[in-house]
């Protein structure tokens, strides 16, 4: 016993002194040119023995976190993104002011008639002679290969891509049925039937916890105000004695009760789960039996570059989805596709092989190594090794002052810009592209008067200038103001002005009693969460409107939430108010935010607006090709939207990308929020 | 023994069992799941595509539905596929995260046990005396310090004022280090994160140490190996600190696992890719296949080790026997 004790010990001492040993060694040969306190930057150099590769060669990245999923159909980090991009291109990419401009190739389309419906005809062509890094020369077959990809039945990542553009025969071939139109048709005259069946009804009630109205709690408060189920069963006829606390019997109870009060109201959304019912099925479960559908008709292949791709209808977006799409190359991913198979493909998970600047070397230890292509088709890249390093958030900008990261984006502030500019340091600020804004739910506050009694009591400016300074500034309409369809003239819609809002809230029926602004007996009281209030550039708008209600005599909750909690709020509608933000709003489409039918549960249209004008004005946006006739239609859209006063832009931020003194500036492409270095990665250079 | 044991291991099996379904069934009630965190703030997602990625990540049944599921996976080996890794949980989880968590916690653990013994050997012996006061206050001081902000000292001094050390992350990323090199570049980029581990950990074990030495100091078979006449090294290197290694040595075999947990905070600001960050990655993005597979590495590790402090109680002292 006493001796392995011995031996166990010495060993961790050993071990540890190892340690310390080599670690003394490595700062013995010199990473260090001992800094002064002055504060110079140390230079490093390679220590004995490896002295392949200089310093100067190697570009580090900082990424926040890394998730080894470096592959264009799975991943779902941005910074896992960046990675892809060094490997893997797309056939075009945006510039600088968001219009797609060709890469590996471009993308022309022509719009035709058939059958009195338009189709618009893409036709995309790569460049001749563009190899991938193995040396094998990329065809127009691994376009539509990664296309396939994003369209299999079985594919579980996050791109839109299948949903995004309507590619004639798509429906086909995902749910692999020749004959789709007819499955449709078929499903549809079925639940019809169902429809007419009474107990198939009462089960759909039942299964449906009655359209999602019945939560299962006894004895429940159905009106905010102690109404239970049995209350309700009650004023119905029927009598719910002796079940008030089995909630199985309250439920068929109250199927029933429904059913035969109310059985209309239910229609729409049975004749939804019954179609549902069958579609699935006559759709799921069609590739067990062998693939019936090898190819989406509406993609055909013209040469070895070029193919067509024909789309129903006309969509401003269509081109950027196909042409923004990756390229990778189908003898190695898809060696072993089969439809509905993708395990081939997810086996590359985590090594992105495609024509970029850079070859995938490893993952390891927190960092990506890369290895220059040196027969990259744009010109043999500058820096012979590209490193993607994660650091801490809170790290950054030290990291990249100490020059052990060269290109890294801490999140901008006020403070940080004032300490980076003190320092003379290079780093570029590009707007963000998406926006924050307030939210009032029109479903929970139904008078129009009230939000916008609500509205004019918002006061932006002071809030954002404090916690921003110049790295945010406010908005007027709600859509990323870097978009070109943005009214850049727009001006403010509502306004602060506590005095308007009195005489709102007074012309939707408020009265001051006994200072307090009541209507039917209850105080004005709005609901509002938002997630760390602490650090939230909104909260002093807040803050602000809560005073000034409490001066009218209403009341403002301000809840400070969990972002998780907050999202399942919003998305329940569970509040009266919220501030939350976009990101990823790269076109003018707002047809999902702001679309009547988005208002279903898991929408995105959660203050429910539900205007058919603003429909149809969002559905011609997207329709519109001419970019000045579009900016017309989004400048009139958003004014309507404003309108409904359920929606209060309030900011647009920006990013920061922050360079270390290592890295040549005049490298560095003029950087906005479609183009970066990120872009160019084989033209960045390093000083030596 | 061996009844004892095998009692055990069959109570245990009942207890993992419990175990997972609470855990299952807490990370289920937690508000929002992966789906919904992954699709917030994105426009384009459709809600028929947001239930078509729940429905693949099995995030639509009920929670009993789901653990019966998971549960029945599990038992044929299959934990399932990490949300935020895309690879199954058990490569994800015995990668070399695992191993650097250990390395770095294992490490830690000798040196603080290294420190800790013949300090507090020292303090117990001299109680009261201003070398005792000394210690503890260390111990304490040590013990109370926040990781996070000793962490900025830490590095305010030895990487951004004197330049010594690397500031983060686990290599020195703008050179190639190969061989003996990078493992010198990774040791370099260890040392304090194992320093901000040694100094928080160092002073609990500390004072075990001290309080057990000071109870066996006041044994009467101590007063009678003084009486005897022996020397005071003989005292109490031999007589009062290899009773006092009782207790200390099944308290190492209890926390043995807890060097495989990883340290979230540590990790996080180190940028170390270590088990602890990943887990702490995993609550925030609801990964609950990686998720229910830690847990339940960590909740076997830990009936394992009561199993191994138990037994080895009954080892060291032969005046234990369970029946």
């Amino acid at each position: 016993m006493k001796k392995s004790m011995k031996k166990l010990l010495a060993l961790g001492l050993s071990g540890a002194m190892v340690l310390s040993l080599a670690a003394c060694g490595s700062d013995d040969k010199g990473t260090t040119a001992a800094p002064g306190p002055s504060g110079d930057e140390p230079t490093t150099t390679a220590p004995g023995g490896d002295e392949k590769v200089g310093a100067g060669d190697t570009l580090v990245v900082g990424s926040t976190e890394l998730n080894g999923v470096f592959t264009p159909f799975f991943y779902n980090s941005n910074y896992d993104a960046n990675v892809i991009g060094a490997a893997i291109e797309s056939i075009c990419e945006l510039d600088a002011n968001n219009e797609m401009v060709p890469n590996l190739g471009e993308v022309t389309q022509e719009e035709v008639e058939e059958d009195g419906k338009t189709y618009v005809n893409y036709t995309i062509k790569l460049k001749d002679g563009i190899k991938f890094s193995d040396g094998e020369p990329m065809t127009i077959d691994d376009v539509i290969f990664t296309y396939k990809v994003y369209c299999d039945p079985t594919y579980d990542g996050i791109a839109t891509f299948r949903n995004a553009v309507k590619i004639v025969g798509m429906n086909e071939y995902f749910y692999d049925t020749p004959d789709y139109e007819g499955k449709v048709k078929e499903a549809g005259e079925k639940a019809a039937a169902d429809i007419e069946d009474e107990a198939k009804f009462k089960a759909f009630l039942k299964e449906s916890n009655l359209d999602g109205w019945w939560d299962g709690e006894l004895p429940g408060d159905l009106d905010g105000e102690g109404m239970t189920w049995a209350d309700y069963l009650k004023g119905e006829g029927f009598d719910p004695t002796g079940i008030e606390n089995d909630a199985d019997a309250m439920l068929d109870m109250l199927v029933d009760c429904e059913f035969q009060n109310y059985r209309d109201g239910y229609v729409d959304a049975a004749t939804a789960y019954f179609n549902q019912q069958y579609l699935d099925e006559f759709i799921k479960g069609n590739l067990e039996d062998g693939v019936d559908v090898k190819d989406i008709s509406g993609i055909t292949r013209v040469d070895d570059l070029t193919c067509v791709v024909k789309v129903e209808g006309v969509d401003i977006s269509a081109a950027r989805n196909l042409g923004l799409n990756s390229v990778v190359p189908e003898h190695i991913y898809g060696k072993d596709y089969v439809k509905g198979d993708l395990s081939g493909v997810k086996k590359l998970n985590d090594t992105p092989i495609g024509s970029g600047p850079f070859i995938f070397e490893s993952f390891e230890n927190n960092v990506v190594t890369f290895k220059r292509n040196e027969n990259y088709w744009g010109g043999c890249p500058k820096v012979e090794y590209l490193k993607f390093q994660v650091v801490d958030e809170e790290q950054k900008k030290d990291s990249v002052l100490n020059g052990e990261i060269d290109i890294t984006d801490p999140s901008a502030s006020k403070e940080i810009v004032e300490e980076l500019d003190a320092l003379g340091a290079n780093y570029s600020l590009v707007p963000f592209a998406g926006y924050g804004y307030i939210a009032i739910s029109a479903k929970n506050v139904p008078d129009q008067k009230v939000r916008e009694g609500l509205m004019h009591l918002m006061t932006r400016n002071q809030a954002i200038k404090t916690y921003y300074g110049d790295v945010a500034h406010v908005i007027e309409r709600p859509m990323c103001p870097v978009l070109a369809e943005y009214p850049t003239d727009a001006e403010e819609y509502w306004g602060y002005d506590p005095d308007k809002a009195v005489e709102c809230f007074k012309e939707a029926g408020y009265e001051t009693v006994d200072g307090k602004l009541m209507k039917d007996g209850k105080q004005l009281t709005i609901n509002v969460g938002i997630g760390s209030a602490a650090t939230h550039p909104s909260t002093p708008v807040l803050t602000q409107m809560k005073e000034d209600m409490d001066k009218l005599g209403a009341v403002l909750n301000i809840q400070d939430m969990d972002f998780n909690l907050l999202s399942d709020a919003v998305d329940g509608d569970s509040l009266d108010m919220w501030v939350m933000a976009w990101g990823n709003s790269t076109d003018c489409d707002l047809r999902q935010i702001f679309g009547s039918e988005y208002t279903k549960a898991g929408g995105s249209n959660r203050t429910w607006v539900q205007d058919p004008e603003i429909d149809a004005l969002m559905e011609e946006v997207v329709n519109t090709l001419d970019l000045e006739k579009r900016k017309e239609l989004v400048a009139k859209e958003l004014d309507m939207i404003m309108s409904w006063a359920t929606y209060m832009p309030v900011y647009q931020r920006s990013d920061m990308l922050l360079y270390s003194d290592a890295v040549n500036m005049d490298s560095i492409p003029e950087t906005s929020t479609f183009y970066s270095y990120l872009n160019e990665l084989e033209k960045v250079e390093l000083n030596h | 023994m061996r009844q004892y044991i095998i009692r055990r291991i069959l109570i245990s099996v009942l207890v993992l069992l419990g175990v997972s379904f609470l855990i299952y069934g807490m990370l289920r009630i937690m508000p929002s799941d992966f789906v919904d965190q992954l699709t917030a703030g994105n426009p384009k997602i459709t809600s028929e595509q947001k239930e078509a990625l729940k429905e693949a990540y099995g995030l639509n049944t009920g929670i009993l539905e789901g653990y019966v599921n998971w549960l029945g996976d599990a038992l044929h080996g299959d934990f399932g596929t990490s949300f935020t890794y895309r690879k199954p949980v058990t490569e994800v989880l015995f990668s070399s995260k695992l191993w650097v968590s250990f390395t770095l916690s294992a490490i830690a653990f000798v040196i603080e046990l290294i420190i800790a013994i013949p300090l507090g050997i020292i303090a117990a012996r001299k109680q009261y005396s201003k070398t005792d006061y000394a210690i503890v206050f260390c111990a304490l001081a040590g013990l109370s310090l926040p990781s996070f902000f000793f962490a900025a000292v830490l590095r305010r001094v030895f990487s951004i004022g004197l330049g010594w050390l690397p500031l983060s992350g686990m290599v020195t990323a703008k050179q190639n280090f190969t061989g003996l090199a990078h493992i010198a570049d990774m040791g370099m980029h260890f040392i304090l994160p194992i320093v901000v581990f040694v100094i928080l950990g160092v002073g609990s074990w500390l004072r075990y140490v001290r309080t057990n030495m000071l109870e066996v100091l006041n044994a009467d078979y101590v007063r009678t190996a003084r009486a005897k006449g022996l020397s005071e090294h003989k005292v109490i290197y031999k007589h009062a600190f290899r009773n006092t290694l009782i207790p200390i040595v099944t308290f190492i075999g209890g926390s043995i696992p807890g060097l495989f947990s990883g340290a979230i905070i540590t990790e996080s600001i180190f940028s170390i890719d270590g088990i602890g960050k990943a887990a702490i990655d995993a609550v925030h993005t609801n990964d609950i296949p990686f998720l229910m597979a830690y847990m339940m590495f960590l909740a076997v590790l830990t009936i394992l080790g009561t199993l191994i402090s138990d037994v080895l109680y009954a080892v060291v002292d032969p005046r234990v026997r369970y029946n």
